[in-house]
């Protein structure tokens, strides 16, 4: 312990005494230190602990399953509570459903999102109120008045932070709710809730095994696992399946971890980033290390004379790792600064509405976890980048280095080689982040312009929801939907508005069962689904959308005309292929639930949900007026800038109905990019990581040429003495680096390869092999190699020959 | 103490082998003051790196106080070398970064010695070699004689049983030489045994015994009239 502790004071002794040197490793180690602190607090926040309840490992999410179909339908209420009645794996289970209200009584209407909850979601959670009481068992007994628990963010924005807010009421959907509760600051599960009331699941709802709407969460019992769990409610699934053949025949049950279901999407581009941060950390450490190893050559004399007093190699080489671990707490100082730095940078950058869904990413800021990480980081950061000097140095030639005669560092041929062998890799492993950065960048500049079968400028677009209590039937839904859009029509600036039920590049897709004419399914299980948008007959002008066949929906198609039914593209040659599906017929929705037989009239393009999806998905288009919903998406197309019509949109909304205000305005253009902005962030940090890897691997060849050339100088001198030109020089010092960089590139490129080709799978679309790419940034990086040998090669340039023969 | 029976010792040339100690036959007794003589390249600072276990390829047998170095492994060479012997550079080989006190500590921190001890050990050096005052200074603030004091101070710390010093005075002036040679001679008489290399004759009359070397062979030994002269001894 002694001398681990004379180590450090000398160690800091030495440090101080060269502070150009320390300055230049501390940098260097604080910016590979500092991205990965960056990436691992988001893998904190999203992915290890994105939500603050106790024991998040034993909650999982349960889905139903059906074969060919979707291994991730939501269950029905019936199905949930059979599961929570029949099995013992879990020691509670909730179901939520998402509930979209309108709060008035106030000055202005206002959307708010919200989730209903079943008696045990707040147990299950572990979570308690920070203000009164969360929602429980009495709470849905008959005849008690609703509840509502409101969350801290929206109390403290909303509802001006009243303290006496609890045993008040809310007008929710135009009925009064009791506040019994405020979620404490850190809760807001599922992520954007903003209230939560209870879930009505009794009477008809309750034997309901048709409609699939709910996500059931369960916590595990002690000692139960997840497969035990899986296991069990397939036994549960598998009767449910002879009792009720109609809705559940071949009705599997998926259990997975919850965060890790959540997570699902952020999981793959993490993992990327912090590959691509391990790699600037060793670029960091391959650069220190030359450095090392140059200053530990001219202490050698230091080092020799240590082990003739007795220091055994461990106790040399510990001395030189303690001053590199030093180094690296130091970086690690500068590396916390960077990395807050940089997480407030990747907050503001996101758009709010992604902030506000994305799970962890409200809370991510840098926390206790992540400063252990940052210390551990450093610790070993601190040996591997002096592992090389410390292992190279401990054994010195005791004999000959104390040998009376000329001073100078001397450079062992082991020594060269070893500072080759990190510059090689520095170059291979920077050409593996720049082709990773640049296929990624690449990659979402095609996402964010590639044609997705409309037209996204000039679109405003927002959501209304309207409650059941106040518009029951289909009629006065119609009637508030076409004198909205009427309404909006007049408004200067519009060239059409239409209701849509989903936005392209939104995040929910409604997709329903549909039997085809001439394709009937042979069993329950085996119904193919389709996305089903409710439209009105704007729709494919607004989003200019091209007719291929037949005609598009219009006015005519009303309330009261044959019920009729347009089709994209693949939907025709899925069913009916080599076929013209104009005049077959559609059922939408199960055969029992007895939708009509609806005509195909019209074959629309593709239009994409997403703009990673390769192949394009089947939709079907019914009339807005023959099938009209409570919730829906309105576009708008506009002649210009479509948000300078938000405010005028608005009020013709509340000129119909003051109650029911719209939410989520925002320019179509917005919405695709919103939709991206996770593939943007992680490209501009790939592109940051590649940019420290540039400046790294210029940094390391310079240092090796400059070491380099100071030690040939004596025999520089003598070539020039015995008749090189400058330019042989030049060829000499540059060639070295160019041998070095070709060596380095074709690693590089090899591995560059491998890695795209497994990205390219892992990341959903989003990075394609591009070969013109690779090869100009590979010359690229030749360049930048060249130019960091050059500045040694001017001062190699410059040795005059009578000096060098003079030197020793 | 010591003895050594045909200690050979080369190196690999492009020419051939290059033979710098070539059958050295040595006795050295426990107390002795012996001085190695003899022109550059004799071999003297090679026989002293044997002895002081710095140097390992070389030939032969070396018996220290009845232990066969000849059949130890390196690592125990260097613990034997740590525990029994002291070395006097004629560079000093002071760590610049290191304060005098340091510099003399530097030995015990490698013996795992208890740090009460050492600072104890410590404070005695200081105080007998009278450079109390001087231990927070660094060597570039000390002269050349204050420099070397340093080092015998730090050779000796350990009370080792045998002190080599390898041309203790070759960049003193005169009178710090004398004054060096003088606490060798103290050192001797208090019971360590020295063995120095020295071109100075001067230096060489404070030892008891002087051992010639001429290209590698040992041709001359006041402690033993009858060794062969150079040029019998190389035929």
């Amino acid at each position: 312990m002694t001398g681990l502790l004379q180590d450090i004071q000398y160690a800091l002794r030495v440090l101080r005494k060269r502070p150009g040197f320390t300055a230049v490793a501390v940098i260097t180690l604080a910016l590979g230190i500092g991205a990965n602190t960056t990436v691992f607090n988001s893998v904190n926040a999203m992915l290890l602990r994105p939500f603050p309840f106790p024991h998040l490992d034993r909650i999982v999410t349960i889905w139903e399953t059906v074969p060919k179909q979707s291994d991730q339908l939501s269950p029905a209420p019936a199905n949930f509570r059979d599961w929570s009645e029949q099995s013992t794996q879990f020691s509670q289970m909730a179901a939520v459903r998402g509930w979209d209200a309108n709060l008035t009584g106030g000055n202005v209407a206002e959307h708010v999102e919200g989730t209903q909850v079943s008696a045990e979601f707040f147990p299950l959670l572990g979570m308690s109120p920070e203000v009164g009481r969360n929602i429980g068992v009495a709470d849905f007994q008959g005849g008690v008045a609703p509840v509502v628990v409101v969350s801290h963010g929206f109390w403290q924005q909303r509802l001006g932070g009243d303290p006496g807010l609890v045993g008040r009421q809310l007008l929710l959907n135009g009925q009064k709710f009791t506040v019994i509760g405020i979620a404490s600051p850190d809760f807001d599960f599922p992520s954007g809730s903003k209230v939560w009331t209870p879930l009505d699941l009794k009477g008809a709802a309750a034997e309901d095994r048709g409609n699939h709407y709910l996500t059931v969460f369960g916590r595990l019992e002690d000692g139960v696992s997840i497969a035990q769990a899986q296991a069990k409610l397939n036994t549960i699934a598998a009767r449910l399946g002879q009792q009720y053949p109609k809705t559940n025949a071949n009705h599997g049950v998926s259990v997975k971890n919850t965060i890790e279901d959540l997570t699902f999407g952020t999981q793959q581009f993490l993992t990327m980033l912090m590959g691509a941060a391990v790699f600037v950390l060793l670029l960091a450490c391959a650069n220190v290390a030359n450095l090392q190893l140059a200053r530990a050559s001219g202490r050698q004399k230091e080092i020799a004379l240590r082990a003739a007093l007795g220091a055994s190699r461990w106790q040399v080489g510990r001395q030189l790792l303690v001053e590199s671990v030093l180094l690296a707490l130091l970086g690690s100082v500068v590396a916390v600064l960077l990395s807050a730095w940089g997480i407030n940078l990747l907050r503001r950058s996101l758009p709010p509405f992604i902030v506000e869904h994305v799970a962890g990413l409200k809370h991510l800021q840098l926390d206790l976890r992540a400063f252990w990480f940052t210390l551990l980081l450093a610790v070993i950061t601190g040996i591997i980048a002096g592992l090389a000097p410390a292992w190279h140095f401990s054994r010195p030639n005791v004999n000959d280095t104390l040998k009376e005669g000329p001073r100078g560092g001397s450079t062992s041929e082991s020594g060269r080689r070893l500072r080759t062998v990190l510059v090689v890799s520095e170059i291979a492993l920077s050409l593996v982040l720049l082709v990773g950065a640049g296929l990624m960048v690449k990659g979402f500049r095609t996402l964010v312009t590639k044609d997705m079968g409309f037209d996204r400028e000039h679109v405003l677009t927002f959501h209304v929801v309207l409650p059941e209590a106040k518009y029951r039937d289909q009629g006065k839904i119609r009637g508030y939907y076409e004198q909205v859009l009427r309404n909006i029509q007049t408004l200067p600036g519009v060239e059409s508005a239409a209701c849509v039920t989903s936005l392209p590049s939104g995040w929910n897709w409604n997709w329903t069962e549909f039997t085809a004419e001439g394709n009937p399914h042979t069993s329950p299980g085996d119904r193919p689904s389709v996305i089903s948008q409710i439209v009105s007959p704007a729709l494919f002008s607004a989003l200019r959308v091209p007719l291929r066949q037949g005609r598009l929906l219009s006015d005519q198609d009303g309330p009261n005309a044959p019920p009729v039914i347009v089709i994209s593209e693949t939907m025709a040659r899925q069913n009916w292929p080599g076929q013209n599906p104009l005049g077959k017929h559609i059922q939408m929705g199960r055969s029992e639930a007895a939708q009509p037989f609806r005509t195909v009239v019209g074959v629309v393009g593709e239009v994409q949900p997403i703009p990673m999806s390769h192949d394009p998905a089947p939709t079907a288009y019914v009339p807005f007026a023959q099938q009209p919903e409570l919730a829906t998406a309105i576009v708008v197309r506009t002649a210009g800038d479509p948000l300078s019509l938000a405010t005028a949109v608005g009020k013709q909304l509340r000129d119909v109905d003051a109650d029911q205000p719209p939410y989520d305005m925002r320019s179509l253009q917005q919405v695709v990019s919103d939709g991206l902005s996770g593939i943007e962030s992680s490209a501009n940090l790939m592109l940051i990581f590649a940019g420290c890897a540039l400046t790294l691997a210029a940094a390391g060849i310079f240092a090796v040429m400059a070491y380099s050339v100071s030690q040939r100088t004596h025999e520089i001198g003598v070539r020039v003495a015995l008749g090189a030109r400058r330019f042989d020089v030049l060829r000499l010092v540059v060639g070295g680096a160019l041998k070095m960089a070709a060596i380095g590139l074709s690693i590089g490129l090899v591995l560059a390869l491998l890695l795209t080709r497994a990205l390219s799978s892992a990341l959903f679309g989003v990075i394609q092999i591009d070969t013109v790419t690779i090869a100009l940034l590979t010359l690229a990086l030749s360049f930048v190699a060249v130019l960091a040998a050059y500045i040694p090669a001017r001062w190699a340039m410059d040795v005059d020959p009578m000096v060098a023969l003079r030197y020793e | 103490m010591i003895r050594l029976k045909n200690i050979e010792r080369s190196y690999k040339t492009a020419a051939g082998q290059s033979w710098v100690l070539r059958r050295v036959n040595l006795e050295i007794r426990q107390g002795e003051f012996v001085t190695f003589m003899g022109p550059s390249g004799a071999g003297k600072s090679s026989l002293l790196n044997v002895l002081a276990c710095l140097d390992d390829q070389w030939l032969g047998e070396y018996w220290f106080r009845e232990e066969a170095v000849h059949e130890m492994k390196r690592k125990q060479r260097g613990e034997l070398a740590k525990r029994n012997i002291g070395m006097v550079f004629q560079s000093y080989h002071l760590l610049d970064d290191l304060t005098v006190r340091e510099n003399i500590d530097l030995p015990l921190s490698y013996k795992d010695v208890p740090s009460g001890q050492r600072q104890s050990l410590v404070a005695d050096t200081l105080d007998r070699f009278q450079i109390v005052a001087k231990k927070d200074l660094f060597p570039s603030q000390l002269s050349g004689g204050q420099q070397q004091l340093v080092g015998v101070a730090r050779a000796v710390i350990h009370k080792p049983a045998l002190l080599l010093a390898d041309e203790p005075t070759g960049n003193l002036h005169s009178s710090q030489a004398k004054e060096i040679m003088e606490l060798f001679r103290e050192l001797n008489q208090q019971g360590t045994t020295i063995v120095q290399v020295t071109h100075s004759e001067a230096n060489a009359a404070y030892g008891t015994r002087t051992i010639q070397l001429r290209d590698g062979w040992l041709v001359g030994d006041t402690a033993n009239p009858d060794l062969q002269p150079y040029e019998a001894v190389k035929r």
